[in-house]
């Protein structure tokens, strides 16, 4: 049984200006987040509009709840992307060659440490949990402590305790990444 | 007893409410080791976003190719025009204007281009030059109001701005004066194409080579600007007044509003096109237009999304500007830095408002400093 009060749950009875709202609101953070975490634009892209999708399908849900839905979905669906390892290697090989599409008319050195840049920070997440490694990222793409807290089912007090911790195992992870 | 990390990772990010702040902020003035802690905590927190973050081009490009793409994958039956999201701010900083009014009359006077425009063509065209009588005549004869903007109105409070206005008005925190607030209501219009006329004005502007697309004939693209909110802090004289006056007619901005710092907000403004009307076809023809050659408009025009990206023209010669991470997102800080009266502005979008700090002087960092302060 499908609520009524929450229209945007109803896809036989779309409220295109609530939903319209919602995207114009939210599509650019949660692309950020995607980007962040695939390193992609054309990927991301396309899981950010499968994270609004699963949205307008949703049947269940309460509407008040619906911001820290979305991104939990979103966040989920850029680690998963991330952790996968088959997709991996698509992505690496093409960050690397998005990364000197972009740049077609900097100089080669430039690119080349660019995109070693784009894969490191990649295989960093990857290598992190998957709690703190989207919390990272939904931090970093602007949302709020209550907003994270909201997204990943945690307690706000609790945010920036986590956060400091994410961002240290980060840097670490990150730094190692450059050892041999 | 030290602050825990919690306290000091919040009070970087601005998570504490006012008496914690307070507390935090006090334990760190007697205390090494929290500092300590603090600037560690505060470097890896930069360290991280900065190898997070997004590059440059890629922020800009962060709407899809857009609600087609959605609306393919949707299925449903969205009709209707598609949504784009744009809007091109010309920051001129021409002298002859008051600079409190640049932003809201530029939002405003939108309606005039719907093509990015360069500085120096906007300060040619602001003669009384044949081309600016000419373009005057065209966008006359083709734009059609569907909404009228009303006088200014002043606000008491920033709830009653936000109810008049429509959307949840934001002030800076770390300001106890109570600032000056009026709303200027939005407007509404169509702007229909007419290929000879702008045809004409294209050659009038020695652009001959230029070609314009066969659609681009009797489009019409609707252009809604929302109602917008201006916050005036510190002493700004006549701010109403001075907003509701035509700014080709204001005089020199002076040195009364040297200590007057104005925050605009406002809803981002939609602009509705016909579904085969080529933005970024569009908008290579402006910045021709503007003086590029096709093949570098062609370049330049690849990197932005049209639909969604707010373009600032800044001057090429006598402005300078940086990015900077402001209010959780990343704006732009523009200055420029005459001997006489030095002009700054502070751009960036959140949560899908445009807000704007700008002011004479060197107050940039106050600017910055409100900007991270609003709630």
């Amino acid at each position: 049984m499908r609520k009524n009060s929450n229209r945007l749950a109803m896809p036989e009875s779309p409220s295109t200006e609530d939903f319209e709202g919602l995207f114009t609101r939210h599509y650019p953070r949660v692309y950020g987040v995607l980007y962040r975490l695939v390193g992609r634009r054309d990927e991301a892209e396309d899981l950010a509009l499968e994270a609004f999708v699963r949205l307008w399908r949703r049947e269940e849900g309460d509407e008040t709840k619906m911001d820290g839905w979305l991104y939990r979905v979103a966040s989920n669906l850029g680690y998963n992307a991330l952790r996968a390892s088959r997709r991996r290697e698509t992505y690496e090989l093409q960050a690397g060659i998005q990364a000197l599409g972009d740049d077609a008319e900097a100089d080669p050195p430039a690119v080349y440490e660019r995109r070693e840049q784009i894969l490191r920070v990649r295989r960093t997440l990857g290598r992190m949990g998957p709690r703190q490694a989207k919390l990272l990222v939904l931090r970093h793409s602007g949302l709020s402590y209550k907003e994270v807290a909201g997204a990943l089912g945690l307690a706000p007090g609790s945010i920036g305790t986590l956060l400091a911790r994410a961002e240290a195992e980060f840097e670490t992870l990150f730094l190692s990444e450059g050892q041999p | 007893m030290h602050l825990d990390d919690a306290t000091l990772r919040a009070l970087l990010d601005h998570e504490l409410d006012s008496g914690q702040r307070t507390r935090a902020e006090g334990h760190l003035k007697a205390c090494d080791a929290c500092q300590e802690r603090r600037d560690a905590m505060a470097a890896r927190a930069e360290a991280a976003y900065a190898r997070l973050e997004p590059r440059l081009t890629d922020r800009r490009r962060i709407w899809p190719t857009s609600w087609i793409q959605l609306r393919r994958r949707w299925g449903a039956a969205w009709g209707g025009a598609a949504i784009v999201l744009a809007l091109t701010i010309a920051l001129s900083f021409p002298s002859v204007r008051v600079w409190a009014g640049e932003f809201l009359g530029l939002f405003r006077v939108q309606h005039v281009t719907v093509l990015p425009m360069d500085i120096t063509r906007l300060g040619a065209l602001s003669d009384n030059s044949p081309l600016a009588t000419q373009l005057s005549q065209l966008l006359s004869s083709s734009v059609t109001f569907t909404r009228q903007a009303g006088p200014p109105q002043a606000a008491e409070t920033s709830a009653q701005a936000s109810q008049m206005a429509g959307f949840d008005v934001r002030l800076p925190t770390n300001r106890t004066d109570a600032p000056v607030l009026i709303v200027q209501s939005g407007e509404a219009f169509d702007v229909t194409i007419d290929q000879a006329r702008a045809r004409s004005l294209i050659e009038a502007a020695g652009l001959t080579d230029l070609q314009l697309p066969a659609s681009i004939d009797g489009a019409t693209i609707s252009i809604d600007i929302p109602t917008g909110v201006t916050a005036g802090y510190g002493d700004c004289p006549a701010l109403e007044q001075a907003l509701s006056e035509d700014m080709e007619t204001r005089g020199s901005p002076g040195r009364q509003y040297i200590n007057c710092l104005m925050l605009a907000e406002m809803p981002s403004p939609t602009v509705s096109t016909p579904p085969d009307l080529d933005i970024e076809q569009l908008a290579e023809i402006g910045l021709q237009f503007t003086g590029m050659t096709a093949e570098q408009a062609r370049e330049y025009s690849q990197t932005i999304d049209w639909t969604s990206t707010l373009v600032i023209p800044v001057p090429r010669n006598g402005a300078s500007y940086e990015q900077v991470d402001v209010d959780g997102e990343i704006g732009y800080l523009i200055q420029r830095p005459t001997d006489e009266s030095p002009q700054f502005a502070l751009v960036w979008v959140k949560d899908g408002i445009i807000y704007a700090i700008g002011g004479l002087g060197n107050h940039a960092q106050d600017a910055l400093d409100m900007a991270n302060s609003m709630p």
